[in-house]
């Protein structure tokens, strides 16, 4: 415990106090949180907007996870590679997976304080969500497997981008194009049929419309992502992909740094 | 420094009685015992059948050009990576099985620049098994020892690069390592800092933990007990420094700084190298030279000759790197 501890304790300080860091997971979601939804807000009824508030503030509680989670998490690993952090650890008495793990941890606590930021940021903009006890741990079960799955691909990014900046603008990129193509971006009735396929099986945006769908009501995740085949595909899919990013950075980022 | 009172005043740790009870049976323990290490990276042989013993306490220097092995040899000996074929003992275990009893110190800086240099400590401390508690004790001896406890609660990325390098010798210096490995450590340093460094190497080495630092500098290795040259995957020689020079035949070196490098004033000088050759350095030329007092008024009449102008010379004391390329006819450094 106390190896996890001190690497999750180091992520979250190095994530705090890099400006960087805090100004693109954080400024970047608050902004679009503020702009989206007064985007062609004119053809909206009065009454739709706290919904379509609440809506937008899940997609970026989304947007950040993703990007704290592949891309500052595979620039913090490419970094720690180019700076022989690595060849040090291999020699120590630590395991891969428990640093892994560590790193996880951390990476899960830096994005839950930004989600408790922008959904308080949410509230005090008049987004309306469905609240009960069932709905919030159904959430944040969701929510969970959104990290999970984030930090796989983070991790994944980090086993095969060795440069920081490039890992880093990896992870951008992945997350815009899982932003925009998931239906967190547009409305998942408003994608194209092969999109809305990209949509469900993803598990990062099929996790978001389940969030949506519990929160904010069933029209705005456009479909029901909480079936029991959704379900078990969102779930599956985001726990493998966190097993296979944890595998690839215990042999790529380990053994052959 | 206070290492030797801390070290004496502090309880014996596993390590120590380790090392106490083999040397109370009487047994001879080698820090480092490796023979016959062989690595292939494909088909780039780096290590070919590399036989070393350093004994417990020693400061060993392994010097050796660019691309010679050296820190192959050493990520074997550090367990960063298994050998091809060979066998590796550190304190009679396997690398892997020492880890507790090893410190690191690999090229580069590995010290996060966001962390202040008592959290770095802190996070190695618990990385190497110690508990919360014990790492904050343990970082704030090790920050005294290192003269940084006045700069421990500023970030990493604020240290000069000496400050740093200490730092990082600090994450390898646990109580219970026995053993510490340095690749490479004053690179990048100036001379004051490296001699400052050097200075803290030989003072933890006298509390009884072994060293073994890889260098390409000749100054670094002339503090060592043992020095061994490594070249092209094998070390070629090792003994003292002061027999490794004794036993050269070499008595003078002759250091000439020209106002133009060619061919032609290279060709010059070799006539009056003891063993025909030359080294071309930065600023000129070196050969070993016995005589240099009949040589230099000859050398300067014939340079003058071609036009070239004899900016400085002198002569001195040959040194390692000198002994290692009159044994190699290559130069440790990269010119």
């Amino acid at each position: 415990m106390g190896q996890m501890s001190a690497v999750t304790e180091k992520v979250l300080k190095e994530f705090i106090r890099d400006k960087m860091v805090l100004l693109w997971t954080f400024a970047v979601p608050v902004f679009f949180l503020l702009i989206v939804p007064f985007i062609d807000a004119g053809n909206m009824p009065t009454e739709v907007m706290p919904g379509l508030k609440a809506f937008a503030t899940i997609a970026m509680i989304t947007l950040l996870i993703m990007t704290a989670c592949q891309a500052n998490l595979a620039g913090s690993i490419a970094s720690d590679t180019q700076r022989g952090l690595y060849l040090k650890m291999t020699s120590m008495p630590v395991k891969a997976w428990k640093e892994g793990v560590g790193r996880f941890l951390g990476i899960l606590i830096f994005s839950l304080l930004g989600t408790v930021l922008l959904a308080f940021l949410g509230f005090s903009y008049g987004a309306q969500f469905t609240l009960n006890p069932v709905t919030l741990v159904e959430s944040s079960i969701f929510l969970m497997l959104i990290c999970f799955a984030s930090t796989g691909m983070g991790l994944t990014i980090a086993s095969f981008v060795k440069g920081e900046s490039a890992a880093t603008h990896t992870g951008v990129a992945l997350s815009l194009l899982t932003f925009f193509c998931g239906g967190m971006a547009v409305p998942y009735a408003a994608l194209p049929s092969a999109l809305q396929v990209f949509a469900r099986i993803h598990p990062i945006s099929s996790a978001n419309a389940a969030i949506a769908f519990l929160l904010v009501g069933e029209s705005f995740a456009g479909y029901n992502p909480l079936s029991i085949s959704q379900t078990s595909l969102t779930t599956a899919i985001s726990i493998a992909i966190f097993a296979v990013g944890l595998t690839l950075y215990s042999e790529y980022c380990w053994k052959k740094n | 420094m206070k290492f030797c009172d801390t070290e004496l005043d502090a309880p014996l740790n596993r390590a120590d009685r380790f090392s106490l009870q083999t040397r109370e049976k009487g047994i001879m323990m080698n820090a480092i015992a490796a023979n016959g290490l062989q690595k292939s990276f494909g088909d780039v042989e780096a290590l070919r059948g590399v036989n070393l013993r350093v004994d417990d306490g020693e400061f060993y220097a392994l010097m050796g050009p660019n691309g010679s092995g050296k820190t192959t040899l050493v990520s074997i000996l550090a367990s960063v990576i298994t050998p091809t074929s060979g066998k590796a003992e550190i304190f009679g275990r396997k690398p892997q099985e020492a880890r507790n009893m090893i410190g690191f110190v690999p090229q580069g800086s590995f010290s996060s620049p966001m962390l202040t240099g008592r959290e770095n400590l802190v996070y190695f401390a618990q990385l190497f098994g110690y508990s919360k508690n014990e790492a904050e004790k343990i970082a704030s001896e090790q920050l005294l020892k290192m003269g940084l406890s006045e700069a421990a609660d500023r970030l990493v990325s604020d240290y000069s690069g000496g400050m740093r390098k200490k730092l990082e010798v600090a994450t390898a210096l646990f109580p219970e390592v026995r053993l510490l490995i340095l690749d490479e450590p004053s690179t990048g340093l100036d001379p004051s800092a490296r001699k400052n460094f050097l200075g803290m190497i030989e003072e933890v080495n006298s509390t009884g933990v072994t060293v073994l630092c890889v260098t390409h500098i000749g100054e670094d290795a002339e503090i060592a007990s043992k020095v061994g040259f490594m070249d092209e995957g094998v070390i070629i020689a090792e003994d003292k420094p002061e027999m490794l020079k004794r036993n050269s035949g070499l008595e003078k070196v002759l250091h000439a700084e020209t106002s133009i490098k060619k061919e032609a004033i290279a060709n010059v000088l070799v006539e009056y190298s003891d063993d025909r050759r030359i080294l071309e350095t930065e600023k000129g030329y070196r050969i070993c030279c016995n005589n240099p007092e009949e040589a230099i008024p000859d050398i300067s009449r014939q340079l003058d000759r071609l036009g070239c102008k004899l900016l400085r010379i002198e002569t001195s004391n040959p040194s390692l790197e000198d002994v290692f390329y009159k044994l190699t006819d290559k130069s440790v450094r990269r010119v």
